[in-house]
């Protein structure tokens, strides 16, 4: 439990004190070798996200230092966006995150192609998928520069009721 | 110390006597199939304890929230502290049934069962991407091709990855697989240390109660437990020898019928169990019946209201020993592990049973291993392939009196067995569902998925597809395609 009381109370805002608790217990349930830390391998243990095409993106995203494991730090901040209390900013980058691959504040062609492809797989040949990414882009993209921003991303996503899909009881 | 062996020896005399005497009428009672009442009685005196407990620890809860609040943040604690109380107050009346105000503004009440908070996320769950219909081992082409069919082709758009996302996320922080392996979380202490993960030190009053719960079943119920159950085995292996020398015929099936349901009357009282049966009306009588999987002792609890053949694998230790009781008196189909991989060797020994009238009717637990006893996992096809027609039965724990999964990874069969009977009782339903039959031109795979639906349904379990295998074994990659979509 040592690392869970040495946290710092702001990074959790979005948690009482009984849901670090509960997020304890899943994390050191979920870390399979008692590492401290998440390594790909340990999320994949479990089967229903193993069928997920885009939790390689997800654990990505948790993964904020990048050194491919998500220790419970980083875990906690990960949920957290999630959270009921969590607002709608936080929401949308996160959202904007899963496309942009390389972090640079961009969608561009190429990344918004490889999520697609993920998502669907072989199911599509890859004009086709190709087709659908310039369409998407060029919808969204209203200063013209090829990519999308996150503000661009936002006017398109922002009416959607991100507030009811990206929320996780904890 | 001489005065101390003295003393002890004087107690002891005192109280064999009375330990005699009721091991001697429970033995009798359960031979004769009667019952007094006085495990109900028991089981209702618990109720009120753990009722009492809930109360204390409530209130040390409330205590705790109270100084919380008063250090830290003002606002959460009143709030949550009436909240537990509403959700314990609920969890009373048999927590599986439905999931109906568990959850206000996103609290869950830190006891909650994963079971309630799953139900919950799945209402709220956008259906699209997530097919609650992941993937089966042995999928044939007619059912991949229905699912396309399900799975309409939609239009692209930048949020529709929220819906995998959320699905990703609510399984990170609870999955509905994973969580079905191992000991069910209850939502109020029932005064086992073993189940007692949440909670630390209560109350000089609960302690004590937890103290006197511990000497009753430690000291009292455990050795008389222990003699029933040993004496239960013998009385079985003699009596299965005897039975096994009628000749065969109508007369050796009656004979064994009320021999086993006799012997096991014995072994289940070992267990203080208390076993209601619905619908015994729909009792099998013949042919091939289904049930839910929790642990080696659903056996017990069934074979305690009628005759059944087992099929299984050949085991050593003190489940070889019943087994090789059991297969004198009646027929019972054992196999190797190697012979076990052997579909068609199992598929035509078990027509050969069901073809004969006299043999009594077959039990089989197609989840093909223990589940928590909280979900029904995907049925083997196998044993839907054999007849047409099936008995369902659908069985379920009361988790309060103790937990009855085996959890066959963690404990030997000695240890479930010694944890069974530290425990305060097991205390179980059984329904017999009417028979269902295979309709005209229905695969073996949808039968089982039918007859599951309904066992679940009866049961109060969650009805999951999921490969009950999957607790040994990783899931496979084609998987992961059949959630992939297609857009325009």
């Amino acid at each position: 439990m040592g690392n869970e009381s040495s946290l710092p109370m702001e990074l959790c805002s979005n948690f009482d004190a009984d849901e670090i608790k509960r997020l304890g217990k899943r994390f050191r349930k979920l870390d399979l070798d008692n590492s401290g830390a998440l390594s790909i391998d340990e999320f994949m243990s479990l089967p229903e996200l193993q069928q997920n095409p885009l939790v390689q993106r997800v654990i990505d995203i948790f993964d904020a230092d990048g050194n491919g494991e998500v220790d419970f730090r980083e875990f906690i901040q990960g949920v957290s966006q999630f959270s009921v209390k969590g607002d709608k900013l936080s929401k949308l980058k996160f959202a904007f995150r899963i496309y942009d691959m390389d972090n640079d504040g961009f969608i561009s062609n190429g990344e918004l192609f490889q999520v697609l492809k993920m998502m669907v797989g072989n199911n599509l040949k890859d004009t086709q998928l190709q087709q659908i990414v310039d369409k998407t882009i060029l919808f969204a993209d209203k200063d013209e520069d090829g990519k999308i921003s996150f503000d661009e991303f936002c006017s398109v996503v922002g009416n959607t009721d991100i507030h009811k899909k990206m929320v996780v009881d904890v | 110390m001489a005065a101390l062996i003295v003393v002890l020896s004087v107690v002891g005399s005192i109280l064999l006597t009375p330990f005699l005497m009721i091991l001697v009428s429970i033995i009798f009672l359960a031979s004769i199939g009667k019952s007094l009442g006085v495990r109900r009685l028991y089981i209702k005196l618990l109720l009120m304890i753990f009722e009492y407990g809930r109360i204390n620890i409530e209130v040390a809860q409330r205590k705790v929230r109270k100084d919380d609040s008063d250090e830290e943040d003002m606002d959460v604690s009143p709030e949550t502290g009436q909240e537990s109380k509403l959700e314990i107050k609920e969890s009373i009346p048999q927590g599986n049934s439905v999931p109906n105000g568990v959850v206000t503004n996103g609290y869950f009440n830190h006891n909650s069962t994963s079971l309630i908070n799953r139900q919950d996320n799945l209402i709220l769950l956008p259906e699209p991407p997530k097919i609650p219909n992941p993937p089966h081992h042995d999928t044939d082409i007619t059912e991949a091709s229905l699912n396309k069919d399900d799975n309409v082709v939609k239009h692209f758009e930048l949020s529709t990855c929220f819906d995998y996302i959320k699905a990703g996320m609510e399984a990170i922080i609870e999955d509905q697989v994973t969580s079905r392996f191992v000991a069910e979380e209850l939502k109020n202490w029932n005064l086992l240390t073993r189940t007692n993960m949440n909670y630390e030190f209560i109350s000089w009053r609960l302690t004590f109660i937890w103290m006197c719960g511990f000497v009753v079943r430690y000291f009292f119920l455990f050795p008389l437990r222990v003699i029933i159950c040993c004496f239960g085995v013998l009385w079985l292996t003699i009596c299965t020898a005897m039975v096994g020398y009628a000749p065969d015929g109508p007369f050796k099936a009656w004979l064994n019928s009320k021999v086993s349901i006799m012997c096991f009357g014995i072994l289940s009282s070992a267990l203080s169990s208390v076993i209601t049966y619905h619908n015994k009306e729909n009792a099998p009588k013949n042919g091939i019946c289904v049930a839910n999987h929790t642990s080696p002792i659903d056996v017990l609890m069934l074979m305690c209201d009628n005759c059944y053949s087992l099929i299984g694998q050949r085991h050593g230790g003190f489940l070889g020993v019943v087994q090789r009781a059991l297969a004198r008196a009646s027929p019972h189909i054992w196999f190797e592990r190697s012979e076990a991989k052997d579909r068609h060797a199992v598929a035509a020994r078990l027509k050969e049973h069901v073809s004969n009238p006299n043999n009594p009717p077959i039990l089989i637990f197609p989840e093909g291993t223990c589940i928590n006893n909280t979900s029904v996992m995907q049925f083997k096809k196998g044993s839907f392939e054999v007849d047409s027609v099936i008995y369902p039965v659908a069985i379920k724990y009361d988790p309060r009196f103790g937990d009855a999964f085996w959890d066959s990874s963690r404990y030997s069969y000695i240890q479930y067995l010694y944890m069974m009977m530290t425990s305060w009782a097991i205390v179980c339903e059984v329904w017999y569902l009417p028979p269902m039959y295979r309709k005209e031109g229905e695969n073996a795979i949808d039968f089982a998925n039918r007859v599951k639906s309904v066992i679940a349904k009866q049961g109060g379990l969650v009805d999951l597809v999921w490969d009950g295998q999957l607790k040994r074994i990783k899931p496979k990659k084609e998987w992961k395609e059949r959630q992939q979509e297609e857009f325009r």
